[in-house]
């Protein structure tokens, strides 16, 4: 069962990459695939939790890119097919039958999907219609690896923190937070490959989210999501001379965290008060 | 360093993640925060035959450990342990950012290094840990404390 997490994990990351480097219609159908392949990956999760086993969140490095959407299409498939094969050795057959069952809906899928060039790879840095000055682009080619992994790391964080809970408090916050990075994790992602500088987030630390102190886990998020609203407010300033539209999205994700410290901080208070620490 | 090589550190950061069997691992550690460096070394007649980093830290630290890694797989441990000597002899003429970054992964690499020549004698030996000793804080800031 660890080995079918992590590939069920890879698979949602080359699936999500394959959305953000689509320029048409299939970019929200696969969006569609990879959310639906994170919640395999979550109800997986469950059964090893059920299960006892201890688990983490380690996977391969997962190589993306590609000149033609087919080939990572392709790839998806692969991948899928492994899953399938390792499916036959779950014995939760029930959870095995719902996963199977998406699966051979998403190859249908796959195969619909029309060729596509990509250009997600080619390093130009720039965005359709706005004309960005050098350092501008170098702070925005900056901002989106430092936000496009952090985002994930929240994520996969929250995730873990979610799924080792049982406090429906707790996981209704940590719930929104998920939806939120992965709106963030979708914007910046999508931003990456029209600028040509598409990555896959690197594997995260378990110490991350292995997380034992819970309280000082809140607090340092707090305030890391305070430093984010000033790189955002810094990157707003720098690029409001030439995008008008970026500024203001920027401005847009920068009142965005505000909720997310709301959030935090009313789940830091609520622990605090329930565990008497 | 060229844009262009930075970008590909950063898109494809080289040999990035865990190492279950490697013969010994180092970390090197900014005390300030929580951001650290770990390397892993598997080594073959004193030959790195495979090294790999993990971070908590930022893409800096990224594109550092992936070009420090990248130069020294194949080499002897002697040969990348005076590429970390070069690294942290550069320090001085390094923003504060990049210094930090450079010196955790040229002491994560020391700390493994060390942690390999005692695994020779005691194959249980822990993982050594070292600090660093730049801030990652902007020169004007630190002048103004």
């Amino acid at each position: 069962m660890l080995s079918l997490s992590k590939r069920v994990h890879e698979v949602w990351l080359v699936t999500l990459m394959a959305g953000f480097m689509s320029k048409n219609e299939s970019k929200l159908k696969l969006y569609d695939m990879s959310d639906i392949i994170f919640r395999h990956f979550t109800w997986i999760e469950n059964d090893l939790i059920k299960s006892k086993i201890d688990y983490d969140y380690d996977r391969d490095m997962i190589p993306v890119k590609v000149e033609k959407l087919s080939i990572i299409l392709n790839d998806i498939n692969l991948r899928l097919s492994t899953i399938e094969l390792e499916l036959i050795k779950l014995d939760d057959r029930d959870l095995a039958e719902r996963v199977n069952s998406d699966i051979k809906y998403m190859r249908f899928l796959l195969s619909s999907l029309p060729e596509e060039s990509v250009t997600a790879f080619n390093t130009q840095r720039k965005l359709d219609n706005i004309e960005l000055n050098e350092e501008a682009t170098d702070a925005l080619t900056l901002f989106l690896f430092e936000e496009s992994y952090k985002e994930y790391e929240l994520i996969m964080i929250y995730n873990y923190l979610k799924a080792n809970s049982t406090d429906a408090f707790l996981n209704r916050i940590f719930n929104i937070l998920i939806d939120e990075s992965f709106f963030h994790l979708k914007s910046f992602g999508d931003m990456m490959a029209k600028m040509g500088i598409l990555g896959v987030p690197r594997v995260i630390h378990k110490e991350l989210y292995k997380v034992t102190n819970v309280v000082e886990f809140l607090k340092d998020g707090i305030n890391e999501e305070l430093l984010a609203k000033e790189e955002c407010k810094k990157l707003a300033d720098a690029v409001s001379n030439d995008s008008q539209e970026l500024a203001k999205f920027f401005d847009f994700i920068n009142y965005q965290e505000n909720y997310h410290i709301a959030l935090m901080k009313e789940a830091l208070e609520y622990y605090t008060k329930e565990k008497n620490v | 360093m060229e844009m262009s090589e930075i970008l590909n550190h950063m898109m494809e950061p080289r040999n990035y993640g865990n190492m279950n069997n490697c013969d010994a691992d180092g970390i090197g550690k900014n005390p300030e925060n929580s951001e650290k460096v770990a390397i892993y070394l598997k080594v073959e007649d004193n030959k790195i035959s495979d090294i790999k980093f993990q971070a908590i830290g930022c893409s800096t630290t990224i594109v550092a450990g992936s070009i420090f890694t990248d130069s020294v797989k194949g080499q002897s441990l002697e040969d990348a342990d005076e590429l970390a000597d070069e690294i942290l002899n550069m320090l001085d003429g390094m923003s504060s950012e990049d210094a930090a970054c450079s010196e955790m992964v040229a002491i994560a690499y020391k700390s493994s290094l060390e942690t390999y020549n005692f695994r020779l004698e005691d194959a249980n030996y822990p993982t050594i840990t070292k600090m660093i000793s730049s801030t990652c804080q902007p020169k004007e800031i630190e002048e103004e404390i």
